[in-house]
């Protein structure tokens, strides 16, 4: 009797014990579906968010960004950053393209002008009655205006080379004396002829990062432009002054000066200012400088000088930038 | 593509007879990629402004959107997290960490944020700024100008939709101010970053693609 009662107690613990792990495994296996479906759920909806992101982004909408400090959030906020920035690229096409057209209307409007005067000259010219210095004044005239246009195109042409990377400019340190040697000559009969004295403060040469011919280019504007508009017998100095980490070399005449308001504006293409309307210059000048100092990373800035006149300085880097050697 | 517009800003502060109208309607409209200069007087309004761009102030009336997103519709919460991924700021008395060296100081927000700091931008931005040698220097070893850089720097590296700098040369010598604009110039245009400055020093403006003059509160044409 006890040991059947035995028997039947130790079965039925045992079968309970089996049915207890059974139920167990049974829990554990919808905990698992049930966690598993969780997870699908919540990777659908983050899809589903970061999908809609994607397609307000296509529609140019600004998207509904969920600010948190959870993982999601950041995601959205780098998604965020990198469809901007690709956006910034696409603007920056477009402003490239815009700014080639710029260019293009700027040289027809240019060239109207002294293609108008050419035109009327040889209408001129080919009618009888005209004297012979009458002829050779016509002559010379067009001539000049020919001159012009072929400079304008020149300096317009290059320009946009330059912009747009096509021309190979080669920058490396070299020495700022023989740059700066090679500008001053290229005025010095432009001076010499206005009684104007350019004077260089004593320095030490040093080697700047720089393309030494086109950057002569940039001196020989800027001292052609001191040399212009500068009032006869007057002095250009030119001064260099070292910092941490550029070089800036300061052109200073006994000019006009230009004004604050202009201080930008030179700058630009064409832009003439209003002190020097009357000289002849074409306005490009200044800008190809700018071009060209930008691409070996420097750059220029026009002050008032404080005894009369203005200060061109133009900074050039110590030493090689990142990425060139 | 703009990438900041204010409409009708205003920042009064007192009543009556005491009103002061720090901001007295202020739009203005920034597109991305263009360095701006803000150049006014003192109690011209000029740092209100900033401080309203930046939504580290509630304006009395009006809005700023930044990249499409008008910040004072936003929580407290959410207006810190918005202005630490998209907003960057360069004070005038460089604000760095003194018990952080100047690379720590500059992946500094990146970490905050959680996020990993992309090594080889910041090192381009570092040498660019010439500060990559003077990487583990503490602030108290740089001078004024490295240590703007090293701002500068800070500012950069999170790559936001907008940097915010108020007076950036005002705590700098005339050759330190000139090479930090020349600087911001220079690698705004590099790394495609908007810059927005504001600055009583209109010599230094110069370098900016355009100059917003503010008088009395209000912007001048």
């Amino acid at each position: 009797m006890d040991e059947w009662a035995l028997d039947v107690g130790e079965r039925m613990t045992e079968q309970s014990f089996s049915v207890f792990w059974q139920i167990m495994l049974f829990a554990a296996a919808v905990f698992c579906i049930l966690a598993g479906l969780t997870a699908f759920l919540y990777y659908f909806m983050l899809l589903r968010r970061m999908e809609r992101m994607l397609r307000h982004y296509q529609n140019g909408e600004p998207g509904q960004e969920l600010l948190a400090e959870t993982r999601e959030s950041k995601l959205e906020a780098q998604l965020r950053r990198i469809l901007r920035q690709s956006r910034q690229a696409q603007e920056q096409a477009k402003n490239d393209r815009e700014h080639l057209a710029g260019l293009l209307s700027d040289l027809s409007h240019q060239l109207k002008t002294p293609l108008a005067n050419v035109l009327m000259d040889a209408e001129l010219l080919q009618g009888k009655a005209l004297t012979k210095s009458e002829q050779e004044q016509f002559s010379v005239h067009i001539a000049q205006q020919a001159a012009k246009m072929q400079w304008l195109i020149s300096a317009l042409v290059k320009s946009s080379r330059l912009e747009n990377g096509i021309v190979s400019f080669e920058a490396g340190m070299h020495s700022i004396r023989k740059t700066l040697a090679k500008s001053v000559s290229a005025v010095y009969a432009q001076a010499q002829a206005r009684n104007i004295y350019i004077e260089t403060e004593l320095f030490d040469d040093r080697k700047l990062y720089h393309n030494v011919k086109w950057t002569a280019e940039v001196f020989t504007n800027v001292l052609e432009n001191a040399v212009k508009y500068s009032p006869v017998g007057s002095v250009v100095r030119i001064r260099i002054c070292p910092m941490e980490l550029y070089t800036k070399i300061d052109f200073c005449d006994e000019g006009p000066g230009v004004p604050k308001d202009e201080c930008t504006k030179i700058f630009q293409r064409f832009f003439r200012g209003k002190a020097v309307e009357q000289e002849p210059g074409s306005g490009l000048g200044l800008y190809l400088a700018q071009v060209i100092l930008t691409r070996e990373k420097g750059y220029i800035t026009c002050t008032q000088n404080p005894e009369g006149g203005s200060c061109f300085s133009v900074f050039l880097l110590n030493g090689a930038p990142p990425g060139e050697s | 593509m703009e990438i900041l517009k204010t409409e009708g800003l205003k920042k009064y502060y007192g009543s009556g007879s005491s009103l002061v109208k720090a901001l007295d309607g202020v739009d203005l409209s920034v597109e991305e990629g263009e360095f701006v200069a803000v150049v006014g007087t003192s109690g011209s309004g000029k740092s209100t402004l900033l401080h309203m761009l930046g939504g580290l102030d509630y304006p009395t009336q009006g809005k700023v959107i930044v990249d499409g997103k008008d910040i004072f519709n936003l929580k407290e919460t959410e207006l810190t997290i918005f202005r630490r991924r998209n907003i960057g700021f360069i004070f005038q008395s460089y604000n760095l960490v003194p018990v952080l060296n100047a690379y720590e100081n500059i992946v500094l927000p990146i970490e905050l944020d959680g996020e990993k700091p992309d090594k080889s931008f910041v090192r381009e931005v570092m040498e660019s700024l010439g500060i990559y040698e003077r990487r583990f220097a503490m602030p108290n070893q740089l001078s004024g100008g490295q240590q703007q850089r090293v701002a500068i720097a800070r500012a950069l590296a999170a790559k936001p939709a907008i940097v915010l700098a108020d007076e950036p040369t005002g705590n700098l010598d005339s050759r330190n101010s000139q090479e930090v604009m020349g600087l911001l110039k220079v690698t705004g245009e590099q790394f495609g970053q908007t810059i927005l400055m504001i600055t009583h020093n209109e010599m230094l403006a110069q370098l900016c693609s355009r100059i917003v003059r503010i008088e009395d509160g209000k912007i001048w044409r």
